[in-house]
């Protein structure tokens, strides 16, 4: 009963803002998501697995192929190959999911419609945002001569290539951003892995790490210890404030202070905010957008949902956890779509692998509930968080990743 | 220039020892907390339980397991889900008709398939 009022509605609603919709797509619910990463793949697949032929799920992704930000790291150490971390959207489209290939530009979020590059008007009932990050550039510069390689693909190979060519006396600087940004251990790793990498090449190089946070801000012990074994010149309270790819020069502040330094190769990750539909749907409050996590429905505007890194909560911005999140949406969504109430009690668990050479790393877990008071996630305490490095640990990080990528993209 | 690309996950191919093909239903039945929290496990033991990798599927495991395991990650699931849900988790997972594998490795052979794709 409470399905069909809702198809009136969405009927109703529609024909008032006048798009032109065939009675068969007003049938069915048509959820669009924007973003087939970790999150939005999840959440598109479960949504399919558990809603089956009543609804229509739509990807929109800009990029044919995904590559996984996880274990980008380990293309810089010779470890992985860029191509074993690509993903093909093949496994979802034998779901039932439609994916086109293009990238959304504007949204009437009145009408319910999204324009497309391709130059397409695509109508939805539910929309679904999951279209990760974007940076906010202390200045303009080229990227292509210094990398963030924090979305992975094109840039880590830039970031590979010049890591390479370093040669003994050089200096390598890397950045790290303010909290919040992706995967929070994920700098302090790659500063390990690249400055083991080039120890064992034999090639003495300079590492300076210039991190915009007070201090290391998750596995404290595991990543301080490394530091300091491999010799890691570890700055912190360091801002960004100008970024030369000519000289080659970064500026930046300490304690009040202004300095410069030169690199032959720069890695700047710069700090984050939401990607741009966030900003194009008008749903963001500040620079990520703000939901209600026991469905990921904005806290803005209905029947938009915010999963991944582009949403606010008190959860790391990290695809383990993601994909957790494209579950919950996916539940709440039906639920919402068939008239049952949003489940009250969900939870969601966090795990990160983090190498630190080319045969050791770390593990990270936490595992959040939801509270009504805040609408936010609260962690769960009472367990250890994170362990030292270990080469087991480095083992269980394949088989840990392999399961997660074949959940999320098979 | 051409890429190949694997269509599942060759890289980390592993022969699991279970099978479950999900059935595409026609309409929502409610999730209840079973449902929910094993959805939890699947990001380390694979969709449905069924590991793609050498970590344990959990579909042939018990609620014993769960308690008994010691590794760290798992250690840390015994605070946050509490038993009836460790309890619920099982129920649901063995509700599945899977099936258990003798040859495994005919079975995944699908692994052995990749697309071409353009270098982007
Ligand atoms: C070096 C490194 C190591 C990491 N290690 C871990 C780890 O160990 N564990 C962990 O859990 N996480 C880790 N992460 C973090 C993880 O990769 C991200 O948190 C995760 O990818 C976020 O998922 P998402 O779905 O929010 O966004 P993404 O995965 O970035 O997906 C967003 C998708 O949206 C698409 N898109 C964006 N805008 C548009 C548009 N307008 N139109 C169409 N498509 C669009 C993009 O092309 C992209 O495919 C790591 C990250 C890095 C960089």
């Amino acid at each position: 009963m409470k399905r069909r009022d809702f198809l009136k509605i969405t009927a109703i609603t529609t024909a008032g803002s006048m798009i032109p919709i065939s009675l068969k797509a007003a049938q069915k619910a048509h959820i669009v998501i924007i973003g087939g990463g970790f999150s939005g793949a999840t959440c598109a697949k479960y949504l399919k697995l558990w809603g089956g032929r009543s609804i229509d799920v739509t990807i929109i992704e800009k990029n044919p192929l995904y590559t996984s930000p996880i274990l980008s790291n380990l293309v810089l150490n010779n470890i992985k190959n860029i191509n074993s971390l690509k993903f093909s959207y093949t496994g979802l489209i034998n779901y039932g999911i439609k994916i086109l290939n293009t990238t959304a530009i504007n949204f009437d979020t009145d009408k319910r419609v999204i324009y497309t590059e391709n130059g397409k008007k695509i109508r939805y009932d539910k929309l679904v945002l999951a279209p990760g990050i974007d940076f906010k550039f202390p200045n303009k510069y080229d990227i292509n001569k210094i990398p963030h390689a924090w979305i992975a693909g094109k840039q880590t190979l830039i970031l590979k290539k010049q890591i390479d060519s370093l040669r003994d006396g050089d200096t390598f600087i890397m950045s790290i951003p303010k909290k919040p940004y992706r995967c929070p251990p994920g700098p302090y790793e790659r500063a390990c892995v690249v400055a083991d990498y080039l120890r064992k090449k034999r090639v003495k190089v300079n590492v300076v790490v210039m991190d915009e946070n007070q201090d290391i801000i998750v596995e404290k012990k595991a990543f301080g210890s490394k530091f300091k074994e491999y010799g890691i010149d570890y700055r912190p309270s360091c801002k960004i404030i100008n970024v030369d790819d000519n000289k080659m020069e970064v500026t930046y502040s300490q304690f009040g202070y202004m300095e410069s330094i030169k690199g032959n190769v720069i890695n700047i990750i710069p700090n984050q905010k939401a990607a741009k539909p966030i900003f194009l749907a008008g749903v963001n409050d500040g620079d990520f957008a703000p939901v209600d996590t026991k469905s990921y429905e904005s806290l803005i505007k209905k029947d938009i949902y915010i999963i991944g890194d582009s949403h606010k909560s008190s959860q790391p911005k990290a695809g383990h956890i993601g994909n957790g999140e494209g579950k919950i949406c996916a539940d709440a969504i039906l639920r919402n779509l068939n008239g049952y109430p949003v489940f009250d009690n969900p939870k969601t668990n966090s795990a990160c692998y983090s190498p630190v050479s080319d045969n050791e790393a770390t593990w990270l877990t936490a595992i959040y509930r939801y509270d009504p008071t805040t609408k936010d996630m609260k962690i769960i305490k009472g367990y250890p968080k994170s362990g030292m490095p270990s080469k087991k640990n480095f083992v269980d990080m394949f088989y840990w990743a392999g399961n997660l990528f074949s959940d999320t993209f098979s | 220039m051409k890429v190949l690309i694997p269509v599942l996950i060759a890289s980390f191919a592993f022969a699991s020892k279970y099978y479950y093909k999900p059935k595409i239903p026609d309409k929502y039945t409610p999730n209840n907390y079973r449902v929910l929290a094993a959805a939890t496990c699947f990001q380390c033991h694979g969709s449905f339980g069924i590991s793609k990798t050498k970590w344990d599927s959990i579909i042939g495991e018990d609620v014993k397991d769960f308690y008994k395991n010691r590794h760290p990650i798992m250690k840390a699931q015994r605070y946050g889900f509490t038993k009836k849900e460790v309890i619920g988790i099982f129920d649901y997972l063995h509700s599945l008709k899977y099936k258990k594998i003798k040859d495994k490795y005919k079975k995944y052979k699908e692994y052995e398939e990749y697309e071409e794709h353009d270098e982007d």
